[in-house]
């Protein structure tokens, strides 16, 4: 196991920023850290960097407990935060370098890694270009380069896409892509849930400073599309089909736009087979289409959030 | 010694780096040269004007612009050491890079002195760019090699004391102007202020004394080592020692002879003053450490 976190606790002042927090992520697992404004991400993030103190709880790195200072521990972890941090009047290199000699990294050594870095984050040829002078997108790369430069397991992101244009993110999410597979594991907290879904592995939510939901991307869809309502297109017989809908013990908000019916549905897989045929053969229904919503990440994000109240509520 | 090189290091070629690219460097250095050179040449042609009219010339007044020249030059490098640290920590919170370092191999403690070597350096660069201004005295002699040294021994030291107590208020507060406020404030007080302290107990133990007959000489004796942290009466007693007590005593009269006694006329003054400031400097650079550490830091 690359990380696992334990009854992570944080408080400030009377706020409580994580509350027994719990979080495991194997080795070269790309791991997508979800959660609202205020959930704690920056807070776990900033613990597993070692720029934060728990409370309480334990947090083991490559099978080594966190302890800020212990640079063993900050040669496996490569950090970049939701801001670029750059120095004026540096050159790309240079910058590249100095981090390198903070990690006892200099000479040739050095140089052949950020060179190597920079042709993998595309910034090749721009070794000699002020940092000051780059774009959002290629600082960001920068970023990512001047974190990996000490050749650490574990990557860790916060919110690295944001403010970026959707094509410099795509771009960006693919250089993650190719990150994971050199072997890094790679932590990425983010609000866009859409590039998250597009590139992680696994995905964690966290809401009030608690992991809510914890699984692979498939596994946590389908869980949560057996709890989203049907969807069906009748084309004929549809107030009998109607009525069936409404007398079924497990069918309920029934929302009717046209010949599209939603409805909620408590049922397994088996029931929604036996609603179909009911509707087809005792309501004499002629059904163009008939299954769950499909649900992406935004909606397991809002279901989770506990959003979902509110849209049944205003449908029905 | 290997180790500390390889974590102090890369902070000190950055920043040092850094600072050359820029034009500041070039303008303090220029500055600081033509104050001084005004200084030195101005009391040079007063000396020899001087002996037109009466065909001698002073010996005492040659040594007088040693002490002048000298004085410049620290009194300089009190007023620019707070302008060169007290934004190396908040400067570096205000770009969002200190997180950075935090996140590297480097300890707090080897950012803080990677920051004060830097500062240390420029003066340094600063004190051998005065050499020939100050080589001015030896055309006529009286003062030695060994004397320069003690003076740049001091100059360091004096640097050290004042770029720590600057370095621990930008590791303090988040913005550099407060930060720059706040060690101007402490060059102040260790100048000016640790003299009125002094100047107000005296008052005090007067008020205090009920037959007017004035107070003890061994009474003030405890407070005077108050002195023992201001730069000022360490480079007084410095140039008193090299060039006289009764060449100094008229440069710089305005210490009152009651709170300044014989005792820091000694050459052990010297020493325990430049111990006294170190062991601050050195108390200062900790303290800048625990409080960039985030492992002592309360909140996000």
């Amino acid at each position: 196991m690359m990380l696992e976190m334990h009854n992570l606790r944080k408080s400030y002042g009377k706020t409580e920023a994580l509350r027994d927090l719990n979080l495991h992520i194997a080795d070269g697992e790309l791991f997508g850290f979800v959660g609202p404004n205020g959930a704690g991400k920056t807070t776990t993030i900033r613990i597993l960097a070692g720029l934060l103190r728990p409370d309480a709880g334990t947090v083991e790195i490559d099978g080594q407990p966190l302890r800020c200072g212990g640079s063993a521990l900050k040669e496996k972890i490569g950090y970049v935060p939701d801001y670029f941090g750059v120095y004026d009047n540096v050159r790309v290199f240079e910058y590249l370098e100095f981090y390198a000699s903070a990690y006892g990294i200099t000479g040739l050594v050095a140089r052949r890694r950020y060179m190597e870095l920079l042709e993998m984050v595309g910034l090749g040829g721009r070794e000699e270009n002020y940092v000051d002078s780059l774009s959002r997108g290629m600082k960001q790369r920068l970023g990512v380069a001047r974190a990996l430069v000490h050749n650490p397991r574990l990557l860790i992101l916060d919110e690295p896409a944001a403010g970026l244009d959707p094509r410099t993110r795509q771009d960006f999410i693919h250089m993650l892509k190719e990150i994971n597979k050199c072997g890094k594991t790679i932590l990425f907290s983010s609000h866009i849930l859409s590039e998250l879904s597009e590139m992680c592995t696994d995905i964690g939510i966290i809401e009030n400073g608690a992991m809510v939901l914890r699984g692979s991307l498939v596994d946590i869809l389908a869980r949560v599309n057996t709890s989203n309502p049907l969807e069906m297109r009748i084309y004929k017989n549809l107030s009998a089909a109607v009525a069936l809908l409404r007398s079924h013990p497990l069918v309920h908000n029934i929302t009717i736009d046209g010949s599209r019916v939603v409805a909620g549905f408590s049922g397994g897989q088996m029931d929604e087979a036996r609603l179909l045929s009911q509707l087809v053969t005792e309501a004499g229904a002629l059904v163009g289409s008939f299954g769950r919503q499909q649900g992406g990440l935004e909606s397991v994000f809002m279901e989770i959030t506990g959003d979902k109240a509110e849209r049944v509520v205003a449908r029905g | 010694m290997k180790r500390f090189l390889s974590h102090v290091l890369p902070v000190y070629q950055k920043e040092s780096m850094t600072s050359s690219r820029t034009t500041r460097l070039t303008v303090i250095v220029m500055v600081f040269n033509l104050i001084l050179s005004l200084v030195g040449l101005l009391q040079l042609l007063l000396t020899v004007n001087g002996s037109g009219y009466y065909g001698d010339m002073s010996y005492g007044s040659l040594l007088q612009m040693y002490t002048l020249v000298a004085a410049f030059e620290a009194a300089f490098i009190l007023f620019i050491v707070p302008a060169l640290t007290a934004g190396s920590i908040s400067g570096e919170r205000e770009r969002q890079t200190l997180d950075l370092l935090l996140c590297t191999r480097l300890r707090p403690v080897d950012i803080i002195v990677g920051k004060l070597l830097s500062c240390l350096s420029i003066v340094f660069v600063l004190m051998f760019s005065s050499l020939p201004v100050l080589a001015l005295v030896y055309i006529y002699g009286g003062i030695s090699v060994w004397d320069l040294a003690v003076l740049f021994g001091c100059l360091m030291v004096t640097t050290l004391y004042i770029g720590g107590v600057s370095i621990l208020f930008s590791a303090l507060v988040k913005k550099t102007t407060v930060a720059t406020v706040l060690s101007y404030l402490a060059v102040i007080f260790a100048v000016a202020g640790t003299y009125l302290v002094l100047v107000f107990v005296f008052h005090i133990y007067s008020l205090l004394a009920a037959d007017g007959a004035g107070i003890a000489e061994n009474v003030m004796a405890p407070w005077n080592h108050l002195l023992l942290m201001n730069p000022a009466v360490t480079f007084y007693s410095l140039f008193s020692q090299q060039i006289g007590s009764s060449q100094t005593s008229s440069v710089l009269n305005w210490y009152n002879s009651y709170i300044f006694t014989d005792r820091m006329l000694e050459p052990s003054w010297i020493w325990l003053s430049c111990g006294v400031q170190l062991a601050f400097a050195i108390l200062f650079v900790c303290l800048a450490a625990y409080a960039i550490n985030p492992m002592h830091r309360k909140s996000q």
